[in-house]
């Protein structure tokens, strides 16, 4: 897996960002905003790089990386819900398959450089001053949704002044449960804004300037060539259902990639208020959460599926040890893994080349039947051996594969491999789940594989979710 | 005593066909298919599309029914009243009013910078009166300045009125427009559309009447799985609100063979269109489904109930949700509370004021109303009907706590615009049983394996080429057995 470089935070004076917001227009309001940001954070530089573009990369894979460890925080809460139908609940999913809209947009601005898709997490490693929220799986809480209100808000500057108080009360409740800032990277997307500048003055929607603490003359010389990069690039058409607002922009330019940027900074991990924005969502799920608490399943915080037992007992108590629970959780991560591969590979894969849809299709087959499905029959079982069925559920573990190819052949020979695996597992669970959803499951997933094997395209045979 | 005129369906469903005039008539008896017109009168449909190989076009047909009020108030069937009986006068508005609405899971307008009066589109139809006439709007209606088609008005034989929709042409002003979102594009507008069906009756002895029950009408995408319907169909859903606001009391102990067997079968019969596993695992022996006092009977009954409760339950469908009236009755036959009436004699059917209600809604689709295909979740607000299957005239407090008295083109506001975006966009779990996904091509195949859509790359196409796609249609396969199959495929 492609390492990341070290990454340092320079100027930061982390002053008070209260207090900015009068009436000022819309674009100074933004600039004061942008400025008191990066003053915030210090300018996310990664060190030792040679070039402008050898920057961009890195960060961008630190990007990808966040946007893919909120798109399964977000996920597991989502599905912690009792009741699938829960209003909050679609909204964090919703909220989701956005974040993976922006881990898409992030593949087409490394691939207009030159660089391989990113598809690593950013839990992989230790615990990061750039994570926006440590890793963490945990049902939805009022807690949950108020770090999630912190996260996703755009500098408190552009909070309406009515809802000023609320959002402070709210940050001081995410503050509580997470020490430190949970908001910075919408200072790596200006800071990847920046360096797809031709030249320091002004270029595009944002208005960045070397005074705001921009390296001057730092910035990308050259993109790889449009016709080059196009048939890669991936759009919303090839990926959304039916999600509102999901955007994936391809960009074979330097205006695309202004237009991407500020749509990923827009819609959240950001600094742009917008009424479409996640913070919005959220703050407007966390006000429910407060006036009806919502029924959540008895799941664990950061499930473990390790063998052995763990001395903590907080931790011991979130392993999952009941037999068919860890069968189905070992076939999640099986499934998860072959939507890692299989998205690598579609965008490895050039639009002329048949083989790509296949690839997408299987992405979205493994998205609704693998990673929906096979959560909700893991959300119904019992966490502990001999528990009961309506005591402390098992969970999805999500656990981050150890490495992912590179290269179309070694991803196809770890596919044929994972295939088999999870082929494996699926014959053992038949023998031993005697339930009807979750044969019928089976099977579906047993179809799926067969076509795998046989390079056939399945989607409409499985449900999205 | 006095008497009553009631229009019937309560809500009439007519559907969008590329054909220039070829058309049938929508289902008038639950279960059975549309008819086709013709010289000598009409015959069950048998295919969907012309000699040119385009899509019928489903006119929703609209009767008048003479009730008598008993003196203790209730209501007795008289007779439905033709042209030989009565002169009756027909006045239909349509109107699609989708670009002029906020858009799908927004509050923001669709077009918020163009006058509302240039995104409206309302024909003005004069009305229709007499048999076998034909009327076009007398004041076509436009988009943007273009003049869009929404539809005829016909009568037939007997002076019943037939709506017909317009041709599924969508259309973006200025043309080539992007289509970008499953259900809000700007600059788009199609040919769906709804509106008020009433009618004037003049009497032998000259007494004049308006209707005391007028209908609605919906224009909707076709339909292309005819045979396969929803697991819960708008029908339910219209239910659902009548029981909600005590126009009807559920069934207290459910029917087998009304109540539970059609669930069953719809849901079963899904595996033809798509997601052949999970459908077709659910048991379809309705003589022991219905057995009581059996155990292996029993576990049967469980492992049905699961199976189509995953529907919901695990979201095999999405945004899909019974209603509390087929859950309730659900819950009852596995817990086995129900009547065994599986062998009763079928009782002959013929067409009634409560078979055409039922007939027209229960071939749409009552769920993933996301935003949905005919009407979306609008259709849930109980306040909205007037009695079972009827839409209110009067004013009524909408979903969103708001003071509402529907217009022509209400219903579907915010469905999707043009529905082909969404149709493309959704190919599982949402709609199979109008929009399919996977199918069966020859009959003697095991189980469907083409992509339904596998040859439309794009929404434009779709719009060029709605007409071309496969109907799902039942035939026998070698063994005698019914199995569904696509047919009358165009080259794409």
């Amino acid at each position: 897996m492609t390492k990341i470089k070290r990454l340092s935070w320079v100027g930061a004076k982390r002053p008070s960002i209260q207090g900015l917001a009068t009436a000022r227009t819309p674009r100074v309001l933004r600039e004061e905003a942008m400025k008191s940001l990066l003053q915030a954070t210090g300018i996310p530089t990664v060190e030792d790089v040679a070039s402008p573009e050898e920057e961009a990369i890195e960060l961008l894979r630190i990007a990808a990386g966040v946007e893919h460890s909120l798109m399964v925080q977000y996920l597991y809460a989502a599905f912690s819900f009792d009741d699938i139908r829960n209003p909050l609940a679609k909204t964090i999913r919703t909220i989701a398959e956005q974040e993976m809209a922006h881990f898409a947009t992030v593949q087409n601005l490394l691939r207009v450089l030159g660089a391989e898709p990113f598809l690593g997490r950013r839990d992989d490693g230790p615990p990061s001053e750039l994570d926006p929220l440590p890793f963490h799986l945990e049902p939805a809480s009022r807690v949950a949704l108020a770090k999630y209100v912190a996260l996703e808000m755009p500098s408190l500057d552009l909070v309406p002044p009515e809802l000023r108080n609320e959002v402070q009360a709210i940050l001081a409740e995410a503050n509580d449960a997470v020490p430190g800032d949970v908001h910075r990277v919408g200072a790596i997307y200006m800071k990847i804004y920046w360096l797809f500048q031709k030249e320091d003055g002004p270029e595009g929607p944002l208005m960045l300037t070397p005074e705001m603490g921009m390296p001057a003359g730092w910035h990308i010389r050259a993109l790889r060539p449009r016709a080059e990069v196009l048939p890669y690039q991936t759009n919303a058409t090839e990926w959304s259902g039916s999600v509102p607002h999901f955007y994936v922009d391809p960009v074979g330019d330097r205006a695309d990639a202004f237009k991407a940027l500020y749509r990923i900074m827009a819609q959240g991990e950001g600094l742009l208020d917008d009424d479409d924005s996640h913070f919005h969502a959220f703050l407007e799920g966390y006000r429910s959460v407060v006036a009806t608490p919502p029924r959540i399943l008895p799941v664990p915080t950061n499930p473990s599926l390790s063998t052995e037992p763990h001395t903590d007992a907080e931790r011991e108590q979130n392993r999952i040890t009941n037999p068919l629970s860890r069968m189905w959780a070992e076939l999640f991560d099986v499934r998860y893994h072959l939507l890692l591969l299989l998205i690598g590979l579609s965008l490895s894969t050039p639009a002329s080349d048949e083989a790509r849809a296949r690839y997408v299709d299987g992405s979205l087959d493994e998205m609704k039947t693998g990673i929906a499905r096979v959560t909700r029959r893991i959300l119904q079982l019992p966490r502990k051996e001999g528990g009961a069925p309506d005591g402390d559920r098992a969970a999805p573990a999500w656990s981050a594969p150890d490495t992912l190819p590179s290269g179309r052949a070694e991803g196809l020979q770890r596919l044929r491999e994972l295939t088999a695996r999870s082929e494996r597992l699926l014959a053992r669970l038949a023998e031993i789940d005697p339930s009807p959803s979750a044969r019928a499951l089976i099977a579906s997933l047993q179809m799926l594989d067969a076509a795998r094997r046989e390079n056939r395209s399945l989607l409409s045979f499985l449900p999205v979710a | 005593m006095a008497k009553v005129y009631k229009i019937h369906p309560g809500i009439g469903v007519a559907r969008v066909g590329d054909s220039s005039d070829a058309f049938f008539i929508g289902p008038e008896i639950p279960g059975e298919r549309g008819v086709v017109p013709t010289p000598k009168g009409e015959r069950p449909v048998e295919r969907y599309k012309d000699a040119s190989g385009r899509i019928l076009r489903q006119a929703a047909r609209f009767r008048v029914y003479e009730y008598e009020r008993t003196d203790k108030g209730a209501l007795r069937l008289l007779r439905e009243i033709t042209a030989a009986d009565a002169e009756i006068t027909w006045h239909v508005r349509l109107a699609n009013r989708k670009a002029a609405s906020k858009g799908f899971a927004t509050e923001m307008p669709r077009n918020p910078d163009v006058p509302e009066d240039q995104l409206v589109i309302a024909p003005i139809f004069d009305p229709i009166v007499g048999a076998n006439q034909t009327a076009v709007a007398s004041r076509p209606a436009r988009f943007m300045g273009t003049e869009v088609y929404l539809g005829e008005l016909r009568t037939d034989a007997a002076g019943r009125l037939l709506v017909l929709g317009g041709h599924g042409h969508s259309a973006s002003v200025p043309a080539g427009q992007p289509i970008t979102s499953f259900a809000n594009n700007p600059g788009w507008h199609d040919d769906v559309s709804d509106g008020p069906v009433t009618a004037t009756i003049r009497l032998p002895n000259g007494e004049t009447r308006q209707v005391d029950a007028p209908s609605w009408v919906i224009v909707a995408p076709p339909d292309y799985a005819p045979a396969i319907g929803g697991i819960t169909t708008l029908y339910d859903i219209a239910v659902q609100a009548s029981v909600t606001r005590g126009f009807v009391a559920p069934p207290a102990t459910p029917s087998f063979k009304r109540d539970i067997l059609p669930i069953l079968n719809r849901a079963s019969r899904l595996r033809w269109v798509e997601q052949w596993a999970q459908w077709n695992s659910i048991p379809r022996d309705g003589t022991t489904l219905s057995r009581k006092g059996d155990p292996a009977a029993s576990a049967l009954r469980q492992t049905a109930y699961a199976l189509v409760k995953d529907a919901q339950d695990s979201g095999i469908l999405n945004d899909f949700a019974f209603t509390d009236v087929q859950l309730a009755a659900l819950d009852a036959w596995v817990a086995e509370n129900f009547v065994d009436d599986a062998s009763a004699p079928e009782e002959p059917v013929g067409i009634t004021p409560g078979g055409l209600d039922r007939a027209a809604l229960d071939a749409c689709v009552g769920g993933g109303f996301y935003p949905g295909i005919e009407a979306g979740e609008k259709m849930k607000t109980a306040a909205m009907y007037a009695e079972p299957c009827r839409l209110t005239t009067a004013p009524f407090v909408n979903a969103e706590g708001e003071q509402e008295t529907l217009v022509p083109g209400a219903l579907t506001a915010r469905m999707a615009v043009p529905w082909q975006a969404d149709f493309l966009k959704c190919g599982v779990g949402w709609w199979p049983s109008q929009r399919p996904s996977m199918v069966m091509r020859r009959s003697d195949d095991t189980r469907p394996s083409a992509g339904w859509t596998s040859d439309i790359d794009d929404h434009t196409e779709l719009v060029e080429k709605f007409g071309r796609l496969g109907i799902i249609v039942p035939r026998r396969n070698a063994a005698g057995e019914e199995v569904f199959v696509e047919a009358e495929r165009s080259e794409i």
